[in-house]
């Protein structure tokens, strides 16, 4: 066994599951041995025995503590894994055979001897267990008694084993005959390291089996490298495949990068996890406000899910509520056909079986048949495509698939466009439900978080004229500057738009100075009654995309801010308020 | 094809067909190269560092007699499936810690359970190569309305409805993926391709996505397209079996999380790993990932009995969740983000937020 292929070591491995970690281990272990740079080892002189080479809990710790550079908040980790190292029998504690737990102080602790450990001896058989059992019991009462579990596995293997008892007793003797021959210090280590060892394989009642594996694989490791050398038709897949992805377009890393980066930055406000909730988190504070409003079914919608429909036409349409109010939208524009057979479409596709015959033709009937109430206009390429489908033998959930894409990208050019920058969005905006009240919004340090974090495309894409461009770059990275594109747009709006393409983006804190204020913001009357107008601070960073990408970040109290007139008395009133 | 099944008839084919795999893989290479303009620490460089993250446990679900394997949470962001070791399927209303159904299998280890989008169904499997759909009413025992819809020749490892309750996806032992027709049980494609055994699966969380991801234990992730049921990518780079994959919310990369102790991210468009999670001190095996709801966050589930809790774009560790006294076997973040539920072989399941 000097050199051993790939393959021969594969075969090696068929039958220890876990090698990976268990050479960490080792490797861990075995560098704790070293005489010179390992974890210090000593002889102990208790008050009657003298106890060779132990070491203390602390000083193991202290020990993983350097070698793996865990810093002062990482220290729980040394610990956990000092026990890690107990639990799967690389060492154990001096003395105490119950339990098997690194404490971080003088108690004392030895190394298990590398014949005992599971990579060498996963899984030692009950003859074993039977024989040092039954070794155990003709020795000293005293020192060597078995414990009550152990008694009652002794007479289950002696009924088990009972062909081979005899055996069994026989060696138990002459091991037993053999260690009293042994110096006393061998043979109290012996003694502790195989008492050790059967208690991490055969743990008392209601401990952690930590050597239990999961159910076998089905393939073993020499299977799989047999299979991908011989199968020829797994050989013919990956050639397609690799032919294929030679030509894939692919995007540079650093592009990758920043839409991931992006779109984090985007959900930070909606990710619970990051920013909380508003009202509040119902698992932290039982109440389960959070869940009634933001159910699928109530009949105003959040803020933050009105405000997450503009992130991207995919935000949109995945939400059930969205898609209604997208459908609402396109009815009274009248280019609902659209919308319904991308829907369409899109139920074929996870409809049951037996149903994609009759939907292909009322799809087909419906939307493609020209003449018809609801005939969408797909380009004669891809009209093309979709005749063709249709005359294959059986109809097919993918029919349409040409059609369908072409008529997504045309929703989030056109008609999805239009409908953030709608009246009916605003109006949904505005009357959307804003849970929470004043000292939630200002909580400490998420203003801090808030600055830091706008989503922010970069400053050049700022210069991109046409909204066309963009969304041609969007195809290739959805969702990443949807945002981006909003404000722009709203830049030529009239300044009453100004404050919701903020707010929806810089988090619906910021608007709130008192909690129904901005629930009683009326979009379309600024100038009404300006004696009773109050001010609306907000902060004007998240209207100037170029922060982030400056070394020095303005800090938020000092930025400039933006005076927002909002009439205190309005038309549009918050759900709860009722009639007030 | 037939001029495929000819070559293949060939003694020399399997060769040749290797060296031209090989000399692909080599341009397959450098066409990547190419665009490798940056490295993977660079990511999130520009971001701030999460500060004040903090979540505690907040509910422990007590009633499993055997070790957890897998769980699940219903789109009503409350209810809860887990299935465990000795059999059983329990469903939970897990803000009141409330078991409402129990579901004994006629199998142990029930690696694979799944709810159905629409909430009233959940379908689950194990040992017994089967993936079998219940029922989820309070009037009536799930038991007696059972369906058996996809069949393996090898144990079930994972199972995940599509859009609706209609499809559903199957991992398995036996090295393939499936797309089953719930009601008349049918195969509707298979997916063949790992040389080893599925363990994982996750399906694209972008509407037109139509593709899925799934992880094996020949360390490859592959991208599949549900339409043909080709193999659209392959991921190297884990040295030991990956045990779970998870897309990244907006569905342009994925999460894996494996046996040789890493996680790691790959993005469909690059085509390529852009970051690993990894540490010195971490060298047990992770059995599950799983998102934040803006992906900022990867939660990993350890053999270690641990949590790690990682910044995926800045691939730092934010923190370690202590908790479980055993391996935790699986977990998963609420749909709506609120919060993570761990499962573990400590027989518990736990809710964080």
């Amino acid at each position: 066994m000097v050199s051993e292929s790939p393959d021969e070591m594969d075969t090696c491995r068929d039958n220890k599951p876990r090698h990976a970690v268990y050479e960490k281990m080792e490797k861990l272990v075995q560098d704790m041995q070293q005489s010179e740079t390992g974890v210090p080892v000593r002889s102990q002189k208790t008050f009657r025995t003298f106890i060779t080479s132990v070491f203390t809990g602390s000083d193991l710790i202290q020990w993983l503590s350097t070698r793996l550079k865990l810093s002062d908040d990482e220290h729980s980790e040394a610990v956990k894994l000092a026990v890690l190292l107990c639990h799967y029998g690389y060492i154990f504690p001096v003395g105490d055979t119950k339990n098997l737990n690194v404490k971080e102080d003088a108690s004392l602790y030895r190394f298990q001897k590398p014949y005992y450990w599971p990579s060498q001896y996963a899984d030692p058989d009950n003859g074993s267990y039977a024989i040092y059992l039954v070794k155990r019991s003709m020795r000293n009462k005293q020192k060597h008694g078995l414990e009550d579990h152990e008694l009652a596995n002794l007479q289950k293997l002696e009924t088990m084993l009972c062909d081979k008892w005899d055996y069994i007793v026989t060696q138990a003797k002459d091991q037993v005959k053999i260690a009293k021959e042994k110096k006393r210090a061998d043979k109290a280590l012996n003694d502790a390291q195989e008492r050790a060892f059967w208690r991490v394989h055969r743990p008392p009642p209601g401990c952690i089996k930590t050597l239990e594996e999961g159910p076998k694989r089905n393939f073993q490791p020499s299977q799989m490298a047999a299979r991908r050398k011989k199968n020829k038709d797994l050989l013919y897949s990956e050639l397609q495949y690799l032919r294929r992805s030679i030509s894939i377009c692919r995007v540079k890393t650093s592009k990758a990068n920043e839409n991931l980066e992006n779109f984090a930055l985007q959900y930070f406000y909606l990710d619970p996890m990051l920013t909380p909730p508003l009202p509040s988190n119902p698992w932290i504070t039982d109440d389960t406000t959070f869940f009634e409003i933001s159910k699928t079914n109530t009949e105003i919608p959040t803020e933050q899910t009105v405000k997450k429909w503009s992130y991207s036409l995919q935000a949109l349409l995945s939400d059930p509520r969205g898609r209604h109010e997208f459908k609402n939208f396109l009815v009274k524009e009248y280019s609902h056909e659209n919308f319904a057979f991308w829907t369409a479409c899109e139920e074929l596709k996870f409809c049951r079986q037996s149903e994609v015959f009759d939907r292909v033709q009322k799809i087909a009937e419906e939307y493609l048949t020209s003449g018809s109430a609801s005939e969408i206009n797909i380009d004669s390429r891809c009209a093309e495509m979709v005749k063709q489908n249709m005359k294959l033998p059986k109809p097919n959930r993918f029919t349409f698939d040409s059609a369908q894409e072409q008529i997504f990208s045309l929703m989030k050019k056109d008609t999805y466009q239009r409908f953030i920058r709608s009246e009916q969005y605003n109006n949904l905006l505005a009357n959307a439900i804003q849970p929470g009240g004043k000292k939630k919004f200002f909580s400490f340090g998420s203003r801090k978080k808030n600055n830091m974090l706008t989503p922010s495309p970069k400053p050049k894409r700022r210069g991109s004229s046409g909204n066309d461009a963009e969304i041609e770059s969007a195809t290739v990275a959805h969702h990443s500057y949807s945002t981006g594109n909003l404000r722009e747009l709203d830049d030529r709006q009239p300044p009453t738009m100004r404050r919701d393409a903020n707010s929806s983006d810089s988090s619906l804190a910021r608007c709130d100075t008192s909690p129904n204020l901005a629930a009683r913001l009326s979009l379309r009357s600024p100038q009404e009654s300006p004696r009773k107008a109050k001010q609306l601070e907000v902060p004007r960073h998240s209207s100037s995309n170029v922060h982030v990408s400056e070394p020095t970040r303005i800090d938020n109290s000092s930025a400039a801010c933006l005076a927002i007139t909002v009439p205190s008395k309005t038309n549009v009133v918050a759900p709860w308020e009722g009639v007030d | 094809m037939a001029t495929e099944a000819l070559r293949a008839e060939n003694p020399e084919s399997i060769e040749a067909l290797s060296r031209e795999a090989e000399s692909l893989k080599n341009r397959l290479a450098e066409e990547k190269a190419k665009l490798n303009d940056v490295d993977s620490c660079v990511i999130g460089q520009r971001l701030e560092s999460l500060q004040n993250f903090n979540i505690k446990p907040r509910r422990t679900l007590k009633g499993h007699q055997g070790k957890v394997l897998c769980m699940d949470w219903s789109s009503d962001k409350r209810h809860i499936v887990s299935s465990s070791q000795d059999g059983k399927m329990l469903i939970w209303d897990a803000h009141t810690t409330n078991k409402e159904h129990a579901i004994t299998m006629p199998t142990t280890w029930v690696m694979a359970c799944s709810y159905g989008p629409s909430g009233s169904v959940v379908a689950c499997g194990g040992l017994d190569n089967k993936c079998t759909l219940y029922p989820v009413n309070m009037d009536e025992d799930p038991a007696t309305k059972k369906k058996a819809v996809a069949t393996h020749t090898s144990y079930l490892s994972c199972c995940s409805f599509t859009s609706s309750d209609h499809q559903i996806l199957t991992g398995s032992g036996d090295s393939t993926c499936a797309l089953w027709d719930v009601e008349s049980a049918q195969l509707i494609q298979s997916f063949h391709g790992h040389a080893g055994d599925v363990m994982s699966i996750d399906l694209s969380p972008t509407e037109t996505g139509n593709i899925f991801v799934s992880g094996g234990c020949d360390k490859v992730a592959m991208v599949w397209d549900m339409r043909t049921g080709d193999c659209v990518q392959v991921f190297d780079g884990h040295e030991s079996d990956i045990n779970s994959v998870k897309f990244y919310p907006s569905g342009d990369a994925f999460a894996t999380g494996s046996d040789d102790a890493t996680c790691r991210l790959f993005d469909l468009r690059a085509d390529r790993e852009v970051n690993c999670y990894k540490k010195d001190s971490i060298i047990f095996g992770c059995n599950a990932v799983d998102f934040s709801m803006s992906g900022r966050v990867l939660f990993g589930g350890y053999n270690d009995y641990t949590v790690n809790v990682w910044d995926a774009l800045k691939g730092t560790r934010i923190t370690i969740l202590y908790c479980h006294d055993n391996r935790v076997s699986c977990l998963g973040v609420a749909p709506d983000g609120t919060s993570l539920c761990t499962g573990s072989w400590d027989y518990t399941l736990r809710v964080w937020a």
